[in-house]
């Protein structure tokens, strides 16, 4: 650890916001400061630059794992203490709270005027709102709500040399100036520090049903599949997952969330159970219950490495039959030990690896077939929480735009404090 | 600077003779789009038919350091496609191919000079549409669209542009092109396509578009509800928002809008003797819908409504929106030139909001009428004025001014689909202060180093603590 | 306002600028420019009478002439601007202010001044058109004369001179009286669609109706107006009005004046409005315009229910597209009744075109004077035409039905064009 850092640190917040934390598994120790205020989010980013560090921000880390590793870093900042609502107005279905606050203490705030609010990730109580907007990370819920970005109403941000700023407002309709929200959705802490968000929210159900089934094969679990997006019905979330290890008469597990006004989901319950008859149907908190043990099991649920396929809904069944192939190939097979986790109406597939610290030459070989065999139908692969090294190779050639980005973020960044070499330099 | 002769050649070269106009008739057509107060005759107005025609264009622009705006169909109402004076115009109304249609996939690959309806025209036999509707979409082009981030009734249920653009290729202000046009649904890297949307031409030119396209409802059912008084439409929406009812569209139009309308092409028998209807639509399943009527119908009851009634029929339906739409067309009956504000406010206060805009307009003698988005908070005051009187226009402008102020206070924003343009940029000083409108000047200045993009658009030319002094007096607003 | 200001002002301040217009308007849709729409030319003429504009700089003149006026606009605008009307007289107050060449003043002089006004001429001129036509001199001719010669080159064939005659003054109805009406002869109709003439005769009577048609009046002055020639448009339009007034006794009720040419229709409508400044004949004019009515206009609901209407053919359905000629749904607002009465003929499929809205391109003299542009404006629709497969296309205008018969000729297209009264005739037994 850097000991004019921590110094730097120590002259200017108390010994109960500063701590230590790693980057990354196999990383060494930094110093964390979490600041309890914006202004002491501001000093943060003074001492950076008073001493020419750079910084990783984050919330509680949950999702450092996401990107490529920074090149450098100096310490961390965390902005989870930089916490709590500042205005929830159920009367216009919107929220301001800060970055620190997370989504399970925002979830129970606005629950008490009938409102809900997306994405629905796994262990809200370690999601901040900070960090899922930095992450852009999306829920299977999406399948209802859209992406976050979508949801993302105003910011309020710092910039590395100290500007407090904001964009965009409180109003779910608004084009006044431009729209930095969506810049920052998925920036993961490259362009500034975000402390103040406002959302749009979603009426809560009224009434809640999840429904679950099997299906036998592929071929059944992608006809199924079709019919259930094909219905007229706007499930909450719709999720697939391989069983692991095969039932006899069973490869996939559905996993159905319906919810929204009570008619609407009895009207829905009924056409989905006609086409998984004998399936397995919760009510209320059951349902709820079964929804968040489910949502647990899905994307983000573990820090544990793991791939994501996204391809263009309707190409979902093309890309599974890329992804089987290659898992069976050789190459994969001895590299990888899959869990496969589907969301049909959004074109995902996750494939949650063994944590295996020592993926090799085999296995970025191996990733570079999967990821051409995709881009025949647009699709694309990335890796989460892997191996420091293998993740730098994972994130495939620079996008078109690449020089752009990196020029947004020298005007935002010039003197690079922020996080330099994590995203979104491309290789 | 001014073009040179060389240039003005090889622009020629590039796009053909047809692809250049600038005779003084032929500039003078464009000195407006649908701000029609201000006139700046363009240098010259471009016509490519293609992404490499335009990108040529832009090179040659960029070398002679010619400022650039860029134009769709033209019917913007904020400015956002006033020329420039001594600048080039790049029109994309020769670019009006449909590149892709991909039924399976849902989504279209058009170029940016496609106007919206053609859009959805061209896909409904897959039983598919194109969900942002402006009550311009007869004419505007997705290109404009793009540009202004724009909205419609709609937007309240699908939300604006920006949601349904999956892809875009992008002419920058050196002549290189940006190709983003692979449909994504998630960005690799920045949300270049996210912040492209809404940036009224200050960042590039959109010359092809690829975007969403959406799945027809089952359902669909429109309601009219009837009432006597202004306040009880807006109570009743207030009242609908906070009873979480999602309907895909909640608009109101008042008296003097409904008698416009009637005496237009677009007469739809909205009650004459009506004080305010609320026109309100649900789609999605047939139970869903059911149910959103039986809600709505309830509200609107409890709130005054004389009547509530349905559309009984696809070509009423299409009547009652077609009348919405050509609303603001239709003032040009009351008087020859129309103000229309865009503001948008908390969805908690719109009675008491549109009472005060109401207030400030009979205060400076000007005759206001209001049509808008009701369920998004966003309000279309009207004010109908003669150009050719000075004093009216002054007042007009004023009021203008008082009502975005009067807005923002109250949590409000200045614009919710026209933009910010020529005709608001001096009012961005209300909403944000120098700090936040440097952090848009930077992301500007990484698209666009010189700002030759639509200069003088968007972002105030003056700083704020500088411009508030000068402002603060017509405005009444300290803050 | 008086014809001497170059432009009517006050109705360009009706227009705010909206561009609700642009994507109905046919020569914006050819070259994407602003100056060639609606708005764009009304921000001229807005221009030329703010004095920004010198209303003598050849390009104004020449977007106001590119101009169809096919009025497509008019039916989109939601200020309600009388685009038509405004180029009407900006067009006439050019022509009166600006000299224009001696050669195309010559032309103007023979065609408004000499031909259309008289029956002999245009039978002489038709005729010796036919001559040409026949020894083959005509499309070399034509071709000779370059881009614009096409339109002499493609005109379709002028039919013999037993064909052009003139209807009888009186025609008596063929079953049960149901009253007088007055049918518009038309200048060049007699000449090119005589049998179209006769149809709509034949048809009014077997629905009853006596006929009667005046030869005191020959140009309803309708090209006239269009073409920026409103002094002679009002000379043609009271002698009109005075030879149809003959018709009926003094004291009797004045018969209405069925017309089956759009353009003519549309413009008699408005001949109140034209003459609406002459205090002598301001209210004659109106009672006149109150009794015209369009074909479709007039049959659709005089067509007893029991009534069937059976084209006998091959046995198979004859596939017709309907094309609402520009004067007739942009000009009269009439839309339904062609399609009410084409839905009532057994052995008819109707099939809709998109563009039936849309100008084909004819516009009076239009396609004679820029048959390039003319063309171009058609193109489209003609492949639409051959894209719904239809065999048959139906109109109510002769511009329209010469313009679609040279367009598909051009293409060698072997579907038939029919003005709609000859379907109907065909249809309707004795």
């Amino acid at each position: 650890m850097n000991s004019g850092v921590l110094q730097a640190l120590e002259s200017s917040f108390g010994g109960d916001q500063l701590s230590a934390s790693r980057l990354c598994g196999d990383g060494p120790e930094l110093p964390l400061v979490t600041p309890n205020s914006r202004e002491g989010i501001l000093e943060a980013l003074s001492v950076a630059r008073r001493g020419g560090w750079s910084i990783v921000v984050t919330g509680l880390g949950s999702k450092l794992g996401w990107t490529r590793t920074a090149r450098r870093a100096d310490f961390l900042l965390s902005t989870r203490r930089h916490a709590g609502v500042v205005a929830y107005e159920p009367g216009d279905g919107t929220l301001t709270a800060r970055a620190g606050t997370t989504l399970a203490e925002l979830a129970s705030h606005v629950a008490s005027g009938g409102h809900g609010l997306t994405p629905d990730v796994p262990r809200p109580e370690r999601a901040t709102l900070g960090g899922v907007i930095g992450a852009a990370q999306s829920g299977s819920d999406r399948l209802r709500y859209g992406p976050l970005r979508d949801h993302v109403l105003g910011l309020e941000f710092a910039l590395s040399d100290g500007t407090l700023a904001k964009c965009g407002g409180r109003l779910v309709k608004n084009v006044t100036g431009y729209d930095l929200q969506r810049l920052f959705c998925g920036s993961h802490g490259t362009l500034g520090v975000i402390l103040e968000a406002s959302l749009r929210l979603f009426p809560l159900p009224e009434e809640e049903c999840s429904i679950t089934a099997v299906a036998s094969d592929n071929a059944q679990m992608l006809q199924l599949a079709g019919k259930v997006l094909a219905a007229d019905a706007r499930p909450i979330s719709f999720s697939v997952a391989r069983l692991d290890p095969p039932h006899a008469h069973a490869q996939w597990m559905f996993a159905v969330r319906l919810g929204g006004r009570r008619e609407v989901v009895v009207a829905e319950r009924a056409i989905l159970s006609s086409i998984f008859p004998g399936a397995l149907v919760q009510h209320g908190s059951e349902a709820r219950s079964d929804a968040g043990a489910l949502r647990d099991r899905g994307f983000g649920a573990s820090d544990g490495p793991m791939l994501r396929v996204e391809i263009r809904p309707a190409q979902f069944a093309f890309a599974l039959g890329v992804l089987d192939e290659w898992l069976r190939a050789p190459g994969a097979s001895s590299e990888f030990r899959p869990r496969v986790w589907c969301e049909p109406g959004l074109g995902q597939i996750d494939v949650a690896l063994l944590p295996r610290a020592d993926l090799g030459d085999q296995a970025v070989k191996a990733l570079a077939q999967l990821r051409s065999a995709l881009a025949v139908k647009g699709g694309r692969v990335r890796l989460f929480n892997g191996p420091r090294e293998f993740v730098h190779e994972s994130h495939g050639a620079a996008p078109a735009g690449a020089q752009l980005m990196q020029s947004i973020r020298d005007r935002l960044d010039p003197a690079r404090v922020l996080a330099t070499g994590r995203f979104p330099e491309f290789p | 600077m001014a073009l040179s002769g060389t240039a003005r050649n090889e622009l020629k070269r590039l796009l053909g003779p047809r692809g250049v106009v600038d005779s003084p008739i032929g500039r003078l057509a464009y000195e407006s789009d649908g701000l029609a107060l201000i006139h700046q005759a363009p240098e010259i107005v471009l016509l490519p038919r293609n992404t490499a025609e335009c990108a040529g264009a832009m090179s040659v622009l960029a070398s002679e350091g010619v400022p650039v705006v860029g134009r769709g169909a033209g019917t913007g109402l904020s400015g956002g496609a006033t020329p420039v004076e001594g600048g080039a115009l790049i029109a994309t109304a020769r670019m009006r191919d449909v590149l892709e249609l991909n039924v399976v996939d849902r989504y279209a690959r058009v170029q940016a000079g496609v106007v919206n309806v053609d859009l959805t025209q061209m896909c409904a036999e897959h039983g598919l549409f194109y969900a942002p509707d402006p009550s311009s979409q007869q004419a505007c082009t997705i290109g404009g669209n793009v540009g202004e981030n724009s909205g419609g009734p709609h937007c309240f249920k699908y939300g604006a542009t920006t949601r349904h653009v999956l892809g875009l290729v992008i002419v920058r202000a050196d002549g290189s092109i940006l190709d983003l046009s692979e449909p994504q649904y998630e960005p690799q890297g920045y949300d270049l396509i996210g912040t492209f949307v809404g940036s009224e031409g200050t960042l590039g030119i959109a010359t092809e578009v690829t975007v969403r396209l959406t799945q027809k409802p089952a359902a669909i059912e429109t309601l009219l509800a009837v009432f006597p008084s202004l306040d009880g439409a807006c109570d009743a929406t207030s009242d609908l928002i906070a009873a979480r009812i999602e309907p895909s569209a909640i608009e109101i139009l008042d008296k003097l809008t409904i008698e416009a309308v009637e005496a237009s092409v677009f007469r739809a028998g909205y009650p004459k003797d009506a004080e305010a209807v609320l026109l309100v639509e649900a789609e999605g399943s047939e139970v869903e819908v059911a149910s959103t009527v039986r809600d709505v119908t309830r509200i609107a009851r409890a709130r005054g409504a004389i009547e509530v009634r349905s559309a009984r029929s696809d070509s009423e339906r299409k009547k009652l929106w077609a009348g919405r739409k050509g609303a603001f067309g239709a003032m040009g009956r009351i008087a020859p030139d129309l103000y229309v504000a865009d503001v948008c406010v908390p969805r908690t206060r719109l009675k008491e909001l549109v009472r005060e805009t109401t207030r400030i307009a009979k205060e400076k003698g000007l005759k206001l009428a209001n049509v808008f988005h009701a369920g998004d908070g966003n309000l279309h005051p009207n004010i109908s004025y003669d150009r050719r009187n000075p004093d009216e226009v002054e007042r007009v402008l004023t009021a203008g001014r008082e009502i975005m102020a009067l807005c923002v206070a109250a949590g409000g924003s200045l614009t919710g689909e026209h933009g910010v343009g020529l005709e608001k940029r001096d009012e961005m000083c209300l909403v944000f202060n120098d700090d936040d409108l440097r952090a848009m000047t930077l992301v500007r200045e990484a698209w666009d180093p010189e700002r030759r993009l639509n200069p003088g658009k968007l972002l105030p030319i003056r700083g704020c603590r500088e411009a508030r002094g000068a402002h603060a007096p017509s405005v009444g607003h300290g803050r | 306002m008086n014809d001497a200001e170059l432009v009517d002002y006050a109705k360009t301040l009706d227009c705010i600028h909206c561009g609700l217009c642009l994507r109905t308007c046919p020569t914006y849709q050819l070259t994407g420019n602003e100056s060639s729409s609606p708005r764009g030319r009304i921000a001229l003429m807005r221009a030329v009478a703010e004095g920004r504009l010198d209303a003598s700089e050849p390009g104004y003149g020449a977007e106001l002439d590119f101009c169809l006026v096919c009025r497509h606009c008019e039916s989109v605008c939601p200020a309600g601007v009388r685009f038509g009307e405004m180029m009407e007289h900006a067009r006439s107050a050019l022509a009166a202010a600006v000299t224009a060449p001696l050669s195309v003043r010559f032309v103007r002089w023979i065609g408004f001044r000499v031909a259309l006004r008289s029956r002999f001429v245009l039978a002489r001129v038709h005729g010796a058109l036919r001559l040409a036509q026949r020894g083959g001199i005509l499309p070399v001719l034509g071709r000779a004369m370059g881009a614009r010669g096409q339109g002499l080159a493609s005109l379709p064939e002028i039919p013999p001179s037993a064909e052009r005659r003139l209807l009888a003054p009186f025609t008596a109805a063929t079953r049960t009286r149901q009253g007088t009406v007055a049918v518009l002869e038309g200048c060049v109709m007699p000449e090119m669609y005589g049998r179209v003439n006769r149809a709509t005769v034949s048809v009014l009577t077997k629905l009853g109706f006596d006929v009667l048609t005046t030869r005191e009046s020959t140009c309803c002055g309708a090209l006239h107006a269009h073409n920026g020639e409103l002094d002679q448009a009002r000379e043609l339009a009271r002698a009109t009005i005075e030879a149809f007034e003959k018709l009926s006794p003094a004291g009797s009720e004045t018969a209405q004046v069925v017309v089956n040419s759009a353009g003519c229709g549309a413009h008699m409508k408005e001949l109140g409005r034209l003459l609406a400044q002459d205090p002598l004949w301001a209210q004659r004019a109106q009672r006149f315009s109150d009794q015209v009515v369009d074909f479709s206009q007039f049959v659709a609901p005089r067509l007893p229910a029991s009534q069937r209407l059976i084209l006998e053919g091959s046995g198979e359905m004859l596939r017709v597209a309907y094309d609402d000629p520009c004067h007739l749904c942009h000009g009269q607002g009439i839309r339904a009744e062609p399609r009410q009465l084409l839905d009532r003929i057994e052995g008819v499929t109707r099939v809709e075109m998109r563009s039936s809205e849309s100008c084909c391109g004819s516009a009076g003299i239009y396609a004679m004077l820029r048959p390039e542009e003319s063309q171009a404006v058609l193109a489209p629709k003609l492949e639409e035409f051959a894209a719904i497969g239809a065999q048959c296309l139906v109109t109510a205008n002769p511009g329209c039905q010469m313009q679609w018969q040279s367009g598909l000729a051009r293409v060698n297209s072997t579907a038939q064009v029919v003005h709609i009264a000859e379907l109907l005739d065909r249809a309707l037994q004795p």
